[in-house]
């Protein structure tokens, strides 16, 4: 974005603070928001979240591939996969306002991010295109109630992989390892969840990161909202305090409003994969053999440098991990 | 000869000489006399006032009441197509998508226009400025979400829609929200109406005393006129004929003009009225359903609630599947379902309305086969056939029969509007014709003192 272009969110958040809100901005200088920082650091604390259910269960596990991908076209009779070629489209439940993974471009009405590109890949390894995708735009709480009931083929919605939801739906590999993070105005006095004490804290119903909030020793209040869009909308308005979300989910809103930053250590690891239903262990099979051949043949990284790059240069992708 | 009462004597005394004139003939002449003249006053100010009190509350509804309630439907009207501009505006995707954009800035200056109309109505009526100005921030609110979405949109990032979401949970939100405000405002001026209503209903009371009086006088007239015929062997007195006469005149004009009140006003509110709100009613029921229609498609599978509000909405309209034969049928007068436009259909009084409804009809019937292939288009994942139907205005598309619509509610109003004008107008001046009419009973007063004038002047000389 030219350097002209990068004020104009910082004046039109400027803007709707002034108009909207009684909220005061701070005139104390305060550090940027760190720009370049690697998805996953190498201390990132695991959770409550992400504690196995069992003591076997490893949340970023998933079903290994039984051979080579089929070509496009000619999937496996009797297959998930046959079934979507047949019925010729490809049902996923997405967000359309998570900017860099999965979002509604205003200007060129294109529904666009890295998991869309996840998408795209597997569509192509089904029938050899993208025009026969179905977009079905899911909060995040309707994502594994929409695979339980088979609204949706899959879910690629920067959906974390925790063994509480294995006991629900499936998971590919993981394809992003991350970390939840805090975000609040900037010359706020709140550096961290602990700081807030029983202050308000946004963040989008059905996700770790509410799980988290909520279960916090501070006991702060948690607004919970239905898209993680509108945590952004209230911090603007000044009604909350804080957002916790996922740090590339929070890196996109201090992009749409450089007013804010995100503060404090990680609160817990998160890792995406994509959801599918426990019906389809044969799709889940083959998206893997996807996202291996994403792995190894550069799309991934593609991918990342296209849309993840200001969380850093692309690392190497995380490693499939198999049962 | 007449006894002179004491210019100065004392209340006894002047008391005595009544008691003895009132026996006599002169004294009765006298006294029937200023009966008849005080009945005939009495009269005059009864019916006059009576009248000239029912001549303002009408001129009240005609042009006050009714217009703020009329107001209020058509601001509910315009803001709800405001929200629907803004959702095709961003179903569109262009960043400056000129038509809907420029529909919504129409609307928004319209709103604009007609509350400070509604602030003009409403002024010295603390209750209904308190909602208006409530409406009139809530829309200052619902303008900079609207502005902020749409800056964002600009520059491509997707909190726009987050803040068109709060917009559009502001326009529509159950109790709080605008279009809300704009229905307490409407039920504000409804109570008003209802007021006035009783109002009316009191003064239709008080002709009974009116009638009374008519009675009292006649009673009086026809009673010395006969007591003139008996003490001076004339067989009538002319004058106190005609004043009988003028009496059954001014009554019969009186009982036509309230009779010819009544029922135009009955009519006017009964029928014209009411069919007036249920068109504002319909029109602003597809500004929603269209506009839910938009925001099921930009909600992109995720829109069940704007579905379930649009099968709502649309049902209020017409309670059957729409189709060709329904509408034919009721085309031939026969109509075989429920809703506004079934009503609208059956009472329609004059022929452009009743052609207005017709077309109101036929263009819901293709509005809803349009919205039929939508849900088609998105059975089958083809979002963007869907969205071109919703958007396009030629034919077979949902704007051109949304336009088709709006277009035949629009003349059915403006019908029916002008009609209910008119009429209320001629109650009006009817109204106000009765009271001057009323000046005949002061007539009836003088023609009898003038009949009973020279047979008291006789005693005197």
């Amino acid at each position: 974005m030219p350097p002209l272009g990068r004020l104009r969110p910082v004046a039109l958040a400027l803007g709707a603070a002034l108009s909207l809100t009684a909220c005061s901005t701070s005139l104390i200088p305060v550090t940027r928001a760190p720009t370049a920082v690697r998805p996953t650091p190498a201390t990132a604390p695991g959770t409550a979240a992400q504690a196995p259910a069992n003591a076997s269960c490893d949340p970023v596990a998933s079903i290994r591939p039984s051979g080579p991908l089929p070509l496009s076209g000619e999937m496996p009779s009797g297959s998930w996969m046959a079934q979507i070629l047949d019925r010729g489209r490809l049902i996923v439940g997405i967000s359309q306002d998570t900017l860099m993974f999965g979002y509604l471009n205003p200007l060129n009405n294109q529904i666009e991010g890295f998991d869309i590109d996840l998408v795209d890949q597997i569509s192509q390894a089904i029938f050899g295109d993208t025009d026969h995708i179905e977009y079905r735009v899911l909060t995040p709480a309707e994502r594994i109630p929409a695979l339980e009931s088979g609204q949706v083929d899959m879910v690629a919605e920067t959906l974390t992989m925790t063994c509480q939801r294995w006991q629900q739906i499936d998971f590919s590999t993981q394809y992003l390892q991350t970390y939840q993070s805090l975000l609040v105005v900037k010359g706020s006095p709140v550096h961290s969840l602990q700081d807030l004490g029983h202050g308000k804290v946004c963040a989008a119903e059905g996700t770790v990161a509410y799980q988290q909030a909520a279960s916090a020793k501070t006991r702060p209040t948690v607004v919970g909202v239905t898209e993680p869009t509108d945590c952004l909308v209230l911090l603007q308005l000044g009604q909350v305090q804080a957002i916790t979300a996922a740090y590339p989910i929070l890196v996109g809103f201090t992009d749409q409003d450089p007013n804010l930053q995100i503060v404090g250590p990680p609160i817990t690891s998160l890792s995406y994969g994509i959801g599918i239903s426990k019906k389809h262990p044969d799709f889940v099979q083959f998206v893997n053999s996807v996202l291996e051949q994403m792995r190894s043949d550069g799309q991934w990284a593609q991918s990342y440098d296209r849309w993840l790059s200001q969380l850093g240069p692309a690392p190497t992708p995380p490693p499939a991990v198999y049962q | 000869m007449i006894a002179v009462l004491p210019r100065w004597g004392s209340l006894r005394q002047r008391a005595r000489l009544i008691r003895e004139q009132s026996g006599t003939t002169p004294g009765r002449l006298r006294a029937q006399s200023l009966a008849i003249g005080m009945a005939g006053v009495a009269l005059f100010a009864v019916g006059a006032g009576i009248m000239a009190e029912a001549g303002s509350t009408v001129a009240a509804i005609a042009n006050g009441t009714v217009p703020a309630i009329l107001g209020a439907e058509r601001l509910h009207a315009t803001l709800a197509d405001a929200d629907r501009a803004v959702a095709n505006a961003f179903l569109t995707g262009a960043v400056e998508a000129t038509g809907p954009q420029q529909e919504f800035q129409l609307d928004l200056a319209s709103a604009h226009r007609q509350l400070a109309l509604a602030a003009d109505r409403a002024a010295g009526q603390p209750a209904e400025l308190a909602r208006i100005q409530a409406v009139s921030a809530e829309l200052a609110q619902y303008t900079q979400l609207v502005a902020t979405a749409q800056d964002y949109n600009r520059l491509g990032y997707p909190v726009g829609s987050a803040y068109l979401r709060r917009a559009s949970a502001l326009m529509h939100q159950s109790g709080t929200g605008i279009l809300a405000q704009v229905d307490a405002l409407a039920q504000l001026e409804t109570d008003t109406l209802s007021g006035q209503d009783t109002a009316l209903a009191i003064t239709g009371m008080v002709l009974l005393v009116y009638a009374g009086l008519v009675i009292a006088l006649l009673v009086m007239l026809v009673r010395t006129q006969s007591f003139v015929r008996q003490h001076f062997k004339r067989r009538r007195n002319p004058r106190l004929l005609a004043a009988t006469a003028l009496l059954l005149v001014l009554t019969a004009g009186s009982a036509v003009e309230v009779l010819y009140a009544t029922e135009s006003l009955f009519v006017a509110q009964g029928q014209a009225y009411s069919r007036l709100l249920g068109l504002w009613e319909m029109r602003s029921i597809m500004y929603d359903a269209y506009g839910n229609e938009s925001l099921n498609l930009v909600a992109r599978g995720d829109g069940n609630a704007f579905i379930a509000a649009f099968n709502s909405e649309t049902s209020q309209l017409a309670s059957a599947t729409m189709t060709d034969t329904l509408v034919a049928e009721a085309a031939h007068g026969d109509v075989a379902f429920n809703g506004l436009l079934a009503t609208e259909l059956e009472d329609a009084s004059y022929p452009t309305e009743r052609t207005a409804a017709l077309e109101m009809l036929v263009a819901f019937r293709q509005f809803m086969g349009v919205n039929g292939a939508v849900q088609t288009s998105l059975l089958h994942g083809d979002h963007a056939s869907a969205a071109l139907l919703v958007l396009g205005d030629q034919p077979g598309d949902l704007g051109a029969a949304f336009n088709s619509f709006d277009a035949a509610a629009g003349r059915a109003i403006t019908s029916v509007q002008a009609h209910f004008a008119q009429t209320l107008a001629l109650v009006e001046y009817s109204l106000f014709a009765c009271a001057a009419l009323q000046l005949l009973a002061l007539g009836v007063a003088v023609l009898a003192y003038l009949g009973l004038k020279p047979r008291i002047d006789e005693y005197r000389s």
